[in-house]
């Protein structure tokens, strides 16, 4: 598959503090990759480098190949984490303004600005200024902003804040065609569960470095089965063993320790005298490895 | 099918509808054509009131003096007029305030057909009176044709009587001692250039001021980082100043439009009011510096609301540039007496202040071809490289989020922008 965004021992340092040391990574087309990582992790220098929005201290960045930067800079869409638009502007002026920027024909810009707004639901809201427009609709249209010119790399930084559920859900179902039509898709956010949801591969970085690069579902195997959910009319609110026993919505999940087996946990209840109406061992939850990967790299700071 | 544009290109257009489009920037482009209406209509009747208080009052005479044998003058003159008899009695006269006007006709009028016009005291505009008003020349001429046509009509005399009187104003100071004329060039020159000037400055404050806000609004919305994936910083830097310069351009040519248009109108409407004097070659040199003006504050406005944290701090911060660009009106005085001094000539080599410098040194006392053109040469090499560095800072500004600009953060981030 090609390459869409290659960073290779990218490093930056504001100051005398390095936000960005040595990373390097890949992604590939038609794929949704999640960029992960604590606040101040260096997410977003990152993408700003990836961008040319600032030049790296060090490291080379290569944008859809070996396509000249300012060609390829074209082919990418950005939507920022703080976002804005140029309040006076109408809806439909600034998308195809965005569109024109993308070296897009004016004629054409406006037609996809129309296509785009009605994609969104916005289409009826075409000739209001964007400060008439709620918060939630001013990310929708830089949102379609950010597609207008049909990007081959999509780079979206917490796309969902300030977002509701149907919203959520829309902006999710566009990005699902993006990656249908062979877009690549970097998804910076905080939320593990639309990470979980949306993203093949992941990048976590803390502290400017690399915590964890892959397949998600590979990293997840690679930490074992060591979560177990007993939906019970009564619970254990602790076994021995078990490092972390948290109350969920209709059952108790147990991480265990490193000593103790799953069939253990069973073998609690049964002996307790507990019936149990559900019992299942799964992998670790994207927040859990994000929490314990964190926790453990600024432990050891 | 139109081809796509160019970054620099949809940027230029962008910032011209937008600026275009504001308010204020409506509000003053209309401002002088407006008030140059309101002149228009409000003139008249004001004039009409003025007449029905004046026509209660005693009206003042001119008087004509005759040094001319040909020309003598004797018994009553027409209503409103007084012969005398010597030029020292009519300003003795004038300047106690007796007489309105005092028309002196010299020996050799026959032959040079020349009239003194003495008026009383000098002013910035003295030189702006072509003449008496229409009604006063047509009664003295027609005084002077009457007196010659009395007199044997030899062909010389014949011929003058025929011709109309050159009117030439003299001023008397209230000592009745001559004051030196201002010459009508002289006059034409001051006129253009500090008009020239004040449109620079109210320029500067209003497109400059839009260029400054719309930068701070895009750093405050986050807009910088969606163009900057998209064009290179100089490319969006030189599309909004040479958009905003553009409008800046439009903005003059309705002003002065609606002065050269309008402004005779109103005159016409007072009967010996001043004409509208331009030169055009100091029009072109005040155009020159206008422009190469309006670029430098452009440039320097739109790098302070980069460095700023928003459209508030922009604001206050954009007198840092505004200052120095109307700096030499503090100056004025000994620019003015000295336009080629020290002072003047080294103002006129520094960036900012060469502009509004080289209108006043027009004004008074206009500067070699050489030096004016080094000025603007100076002018222009500074655009490029600060319009370089405006787009630099346009980069580092992003890093600058949220902090109040200080020296030390500024130049960091200079150098972390990369």
């Amino acid at each position: 598959m090609t390459s869409a965004l290659q960073l290779e021992n990218v490093s930056k340092t504001y100051g005398k503090r390095r936000v960005v040391d040595g990373v390097s990574m890949e992604v590939s087309r038609g794929e949704v990759f999640g960029l992960l990582g604590p606040n101040g992790s260096g997410k977003t220098t990152s993408i700003r480098m990836a961008l040319d929005i600032i030049k790296p201290d060090s490291g080379t960045v290569s944008l859809l190949g070996d396509m000249p930067l300012r060609d390829a800079l074209s082919r990418v869409g950005y939507l920022p984490e703080e976002r804005g638009l140029y309040q006076r502007s109408k809806v439909t002026e600034i998308l195809s303004f965005l569109g024109r920027l993308k070296r897009m024909e004016p004629s054409k810009a406006a037609a996809r600005a129309a296509e785009m707004l009605q994609r969104v639901g916005l289409y009826e809201h075409r000739d209001k200024k964007v400060n008439a427009l709620s918060r939630g609709m001013n990310q929708l249209v830089q949102f379609a902003g950010a597609l207008i010119h049909e990007p081959d790399l999509i780079v979206l930084d917490e796309p969902f804040s300030g977002l509701d559920p149907l919203n959520v859900k829309l902006m999710k179902e566009i990005i699902g065609e993006q990656k249908a039509r062979g877009a690549a898709v970097i998804f910076s956010t905080h939320q593990m569960a639309d990470v979980e949801e949306l993203c093949q591969r992941v990048f976590l970085i803390s502290d400017g470095k690399r915590l964890l690069y892959g397949d998600l579902m590979e990293i997840k195997r690679a930490r074992g089965k060591r979560n177990v959910r007993v939906s019970a009319p009564s619970v254990l609110e602790s076994i021995p063993g078990v490092s972390r026993a948290e109350r969920r919505n209709g059952f108790m999940e147990y991480v265990l320790g490193e000593s103790l087996k799953p069939e253990h946990v069973l073998r609690a209840y049964l002996d307790a005298g507990l019936p149990v109406d559900r019992y299942e061992v799964a992998l670790p939850t994207l927040n859990e490895i994000f929490i314990e990967e964190v926790s453990r790299a600024r432990a050891s700071r | 099918m139109p081809a796509p544009r160019g970054e620099m290109t949809v940027i230029f257009i962008e910032e011209i509808r937008r600026t275009v489009r504001r308010t204020s920037y409506v509000l003053i482009l209309l401002s002088v054509p407006v008030l140059l209406l309101a002149l228009l209509a409000i003139v008249p009747a004001v004039k009409a009131f003025t007449e029905r208080e004046g026509a209660a009052e005693q009206p003042r005479p001119a008087a004509i003096v005759s040094l001319a044998p040909e020309v003598p003058l004797a018994g009553e003159g027409p209503a409103g007029y007084v012969y005398l008899s010597s030029r020292a009695e009519g300003i003795d006269r004038l300047v106690k305030g007796e007489i309105r006007d005092l028309f002196v006709v010299p020996e050799d009028y026959v032959s040079s057909g020349r009239v003194e016009w003495v008026r009383k005291g000098g002013s910035l505009l003295a030189g702006f009176d072509p003449g008496p008003d229409a009604a006063t020349g047509a009664t003295v001429e027609a005084v002077l044709r009457s007196s010659l046509a009395a007199q044997s009509l030899s062909r010389e005399v014949l011929g003058r009587a025929l011709s109309p009187a050159a009117f030439s104003m003299v001023r008397v100071d209230e000592n009745g001692s001559p004051i030196p004329a201002d010459g009508a060039d002289d006059l034409a020159k001051f006129f253009t250039s500090f008009i020239g000037g004040m449109l620079l400055i109210f320029s500067i404050i209003a497109g400059g001021s839009s260029l400054l806000q719309s930068v701070a609004e895009e750093k405050e919305n986050r807009m910088v980082e969606v163009l900057l994936t998209s064009a290179r910083p100089f490319t969006i830097m030189a599309g909004k100043v040479l958009a905003i310069g553009l409008s800046g351009l439009f903005m003059m040519a309705v002003w002065v439009g609606s002065i050269l248009a309008i402004l005779p109108r109103v005159f016409e409407l007072i009967p010996g009011s001043p004409t509208v004097p331009i030169d055009a070659g100091t029009a072109a040199w005040v155009l020159a510096f206008y422009v190469a003006g309006y670029f430098i504050s452009g440039i320097l406005l739109a790098a302070m609301g980069a460095a700023t944290t928003g459209v508030k701090e922009a604001n206050q911060m954009s007198t840092i540039v505004i200052l120095p660009m109307v700096a030499p009106m503090w100056f004025l005085a000994p620019i003015v007496s000295e336009p080629n001094g020290v002072l003047a000539r080294a103002l006129s080599f520094f960036p900012m202040t060469a502009p509004m410098t080289a209108m006043l040194r027009l004004a008074a006392e206009p500067p070699s071809v050489l030096e004016l053109g080094a000025s603007l040469a100076i002018m222009v090499v500074s655009s490029i490289g600060l319009l370089w560095l405006a787009a630099r800072i346009f980069r580092a500004g992003i890093l600058m989020y949220g902090q109040r600009m200080t020296l030390r953060r500024f130049t960091r981030a200079l150098k972390e922008a990369g």
